[in-house]
């Protein structure tokens, strides 16, 4: 474990367009680092400033140690990665492709080109123009292409765009083992928090070009809320419910939706029972009860959602 | 670098596109360089006089008053008596000869023996004062016999007598025909069998004439320029030098310094050496095939998204912009020379191969120089070369600020055509400072040769402007990509 990326107050703008501000990261060797956010949230940007594709306004990048502005060629060394969509020369076949590739970088071998052409699953097609691959041939080149030089920190900017169910558990694999045995950062982008959820050790979440929370998987399940429950009354006349409900057990909340039905969420524990005394008394009570439903509890996927969501859902 | 520009043309040379244009500019630089020799045969078939013409011609002279159209009867006359059909089966030195003979000495003749002699005097620009007519008719039966019998030799020899009488008796006589005259004799040519070598003789006896003429005048204390003495040395020397070291197959430049003309080539038209030197469009269209790579070098790994893959790899962009130019030098370079051997195996396929071991001779500081046709096509070819290197730099610094590749061969494309146009635009309506454009300067096989648009203009000043722009062609592509967002 060391440090893989070091990214301090970056600020980037395009034209008097602000993407990134102040963005503060620090990723480790040996694990699988989630980049979250919704379209448009800057993610690319950031991976394009990482690999230097273009110019930081302000702050600083560093590689494995190595400043990606001064030190270019040491940072680079250390990084292999795919950038928006895999594009590559379409008119040479597959292996063509890597060696352009091996042969910008050190000590690529012709064993390495093999090895690593097997491990992303390409052995029958390399040798195919790559203007025959299909989306996910691409996808799985171009990781074909960033593992090439046995890179420190390897940055996929939504790789399992293009891929069949079957490749993207294939990729979800390789991935964890590079970074688990062989002690690779592993920079992946995605808008899917279920993708991450399986994928990833700990997960960075952008919202509008700010860093929200950076957490591992287990903190991030840990702190979303179980210990209330939520049920789903349907009722003859939610308002009366709540009333008698609120008078009775002031503790309890309860939020009406339309005339006849109402949410009541109480503490998880023992829940069963207090929902029947609840039931008890809105029948003793002369309320008509149809029917009481337990909502699930929030996943991953919804906590995302809430935290990139406030402000609107309009994509500008 | 030397694997990024392996990368390069891996890039360049795996694209069949590249085939194509390739193939497509070696074509038309054929294909244009067959177009021009056509053309000049087509031209050779105008002096063609048929059978009809010449029976109308006569009859025509036949009646006529006038002493020139008498000799040209009598000449046609002379043509058909010694077999020859038509005017185009004569021989130009039997042509030449007869003229010469009933001119010079028929028209004396004719002229004495008409009524009213002023008249015919006055016609022929001559005067009869002090004129033996026995012995003018003696020589010039003498001179159409040795015609007739196709001595030539025998026909100068008279000719040269002739001239010595005329000399003596301190006649007007033709200097030019004297010096050619005494040139064949005293060398003894047979113009029948060589007239290659006749072409030589005129051209060194007329310029030799012409030079003791402005030598005496000069002496005379008349107005002679250097320049003209200089210009009739030059010639005579040139083919004093073809005549003594009996060279066949030759180019020379009989071009006036400063001149506003085009270089005037002149050789004793062998289609080889013709061929091989006067095709401007081989270098022209190897050079627009490397632009169309050039202008697509950097354009086409924007348009493909190719371009983030390549800049993510430890390289700076520096070497990889510089990569790219090397490459499109390399391919400059390359491409020139295919071009010049393909169609130097053309020239050989369509021409045949008597003129390889032709010779080009230049006039240095007095003395005639001589040097391989092939080297100095080659020369003219890499002089050329320079133009196109900075053609290719407008180009690799256009495809470097554009995104599009399309876009970046159009405009380097409209650029290298209406470049040297809007130049000379410049120049007729005297805008001086159009010297101080590139395309006023990248014709260098002319300037070298004093041949310029603008006056004053020499090939230091040329290279100068040239290494300028290049500069500044390769700071704006280098900083535009080293600057650019991807």
């Amino acid at each position: 474990m060391g440090t893989a990326l070091k990214i301090e107050h970056i600020n980037k703008s395009y034209g008097k367009k602000q993407i990134l501000h102040d963005v503060c990261l620090e990723t480790n060797t040996g694990e699988v680092f989630g980049f979250l956010g919704p379209n448009g949230a800057g993610k690319t940007t950031l991976i394009k400033l990482i690999v230097g594709l273009i110019s930081l306004d302000e702050g600083t990048i560093s590689v494995c140690g190595h400043d990606v502005e001064k030190e270019f060629e040491a940072a680079m060394a250390n990084i292999g990665g795919i950038v928006e969509n895999p594009e590559l020369y379409k008119y040479m076949t597959g292996m063509q492709n890597l060696k352009q590739y091996a042969n910008m970088r050190n000590g690529v071998t012709k064993e390495r080109i093999d090895e690593v052409v097997e491990l992303v699953g390409l052995t029958n097609r390399i040798n195919d123009k790559v203007g025959k691959y299909s989306l996910g041939m691409r996808q799985r080149l171009g990781l074909a292409q960033a593992l090439l030089h046995n890179p420190k920190v390897l940055i996929l900017d939504e790789p399992t765009n293009g891929l069949d169910p079957a490749g993207i558990k294939q990729l979800r694999d390789i991935l964890k083992t590079i970074a688990h045995k062989e002690d690779v950062c592993v920079f992946v982008s995605s808008h899917l928090m279920s993708e991450m959820e399986l994928m990833c050790d700990r997960v960075g979440i952008i919202v509008r070009g700010t860093v929200k929370s950076v957490q591992t998987i287990e903190e991030m399940l840990k702190s979303i809320d179980t210990s209330t429950a939520t049920y789903l009354y349907k009722v003859n006349d939610a308002e009366a419910a709540k009333i008698m409900i609120g008078e009775k057990y002031p503790a309890y909340e309860i939020a009406c939706d339309g005339d006849s039905e109402f949410k009541l969420t109480v503490t998880a524990e023992n829940a069963n029972e207090l929902i029947a005394d609840v039931n008890a008394l809105m029948i003793s009570g002369g309320i008509r009860l149809y029917g009481v439903q337990r909502q699930e509890s929030r996943s991953l996927e919804e906590a995302f959602i809430e935290l990139t969501d406030e402000g609107g859902t309009q994509i500008a | 670098m030397l694997k990024l520009i392996k990368n390069e043309y891996a890039k360049i040379f795996l694209k069949k596109s590249t085939y194509i244009i390739l193939g497509v500019c070696l074509l038309l630089s054929m294909g244009i360089s067959m177009l021009i020799q056509y053309a000049y045969n087509q031209i050779d078939e105008y002096y063609y006089y048929g059978e009809l013409s010449i029976e109308e011609d006569m009859s025509h002279y036949k009646n006529s008053e006038y002493v020139y159209d008498q000799i040209y009867y009598m000449e046609c006359q002379m043509f058909i008596e010694m077999g020859y059909e038509y005017f185009s089966d004569v021989p130009s030195w039997v042509w030449d000869g007869v003229s010469n003979a009933l001119y010079n000495h028929y028209a004396y003749v004719v002229a004495s023996q008409m009524e009213n002699r002023e008249s015919a005097e006055m016609e022929l620009g001559i005067s009869l004062e002090g004129i033996d007519v026995e012995y003018e008719k003696k020589v010039s039966e003498e001179m159409l016999n040795a015609i007739k019998a196709g001595d030539y030799l025998v026909y100068n020899k008279s000719c040269l007598a002739y001239f010595d009488y005329q000399k003596e008796n301190d006649l007007p006589f033709d200097q030019v025909q004297y010096e050619v005259y005494k040139y064949i004799v005293e060398h003894g040519i047979s113009p029948e069998a060589d007239e290659k070598k006749m072409f030589a003789v005129n051209m060194y006896a007329s310029a030799k004439a012409n030079y003791d003429t402005l030598t005496k005048q000069r002496d005379a204390g008349e107005n002679v320029t250097e320049y003209q003495l200089e210009k009739e040395k030059k010639i005579f020397t040139i083919y004093q030098y073809v005549l003594d070291n009996n060279i066949d197959n030759y180019l020379t430049e009989t071009l006036d310094y400063g001149d506003m003309y085009e270089g005037k080539t002149e050789s004793n038209t062998n289609k080889f050496i013709t061929a091989i030197t006067s095709n401007t469009m081989i270098g022209g269209m190897a050079g627009i095939f490397v632009m169309i790579i050039a202008a697509g070098i950097i354009a086409n790994e924007f348009s493909n998204g190719t371009i983030k893959f390549l800049l993510i790899n430890p390289v700076k962009r520096a070497k990889i912009f510089w990569s790219k130019y090397i490459t499109c030098l390399f391919l400059l370079v390359s491409s020139l020379a295919v071009f010049f051997v393909v169609y130097f195996l053309f020239c050989m396929l369509t021409c045949g191969t008597d003129g390889l071991d032709g010779v080009y001779l230049s006039y240095v500081d007095g003395v005639a120089h001589e040097e391989s046709i092939i080297l100095y096509a080659l020369k003219q070819y890499a002089l050329s070369g320079v133009s196109l290197l900075t053609s290719i730099t407008l180009a690799f610094t256009i495809s470097s600020l554009m995104r599009s590749n399309a876009v970046a061969i159009a405009i380097s494309i409209v650029i290298e055509f209406l470049g040297a146009t809007i130049t000379m635009f410049l120049y007729e309506f005297g805008h001086d400072w159009a010297r101080y454009l590139v395309f006023a300067n990248t014709d260098l096989a002319s300037i070298s040769k004093g041949v310029t648009l603008f006056p004053g203009q020499t090939l230091g000043f040329a290279l100068v402007v040239i290494a300028i722009y290049m500069v500044i062609f390769l700071l704006t592509a280098y900083d535009g990509f080293k600057k650019k967002e991807v």
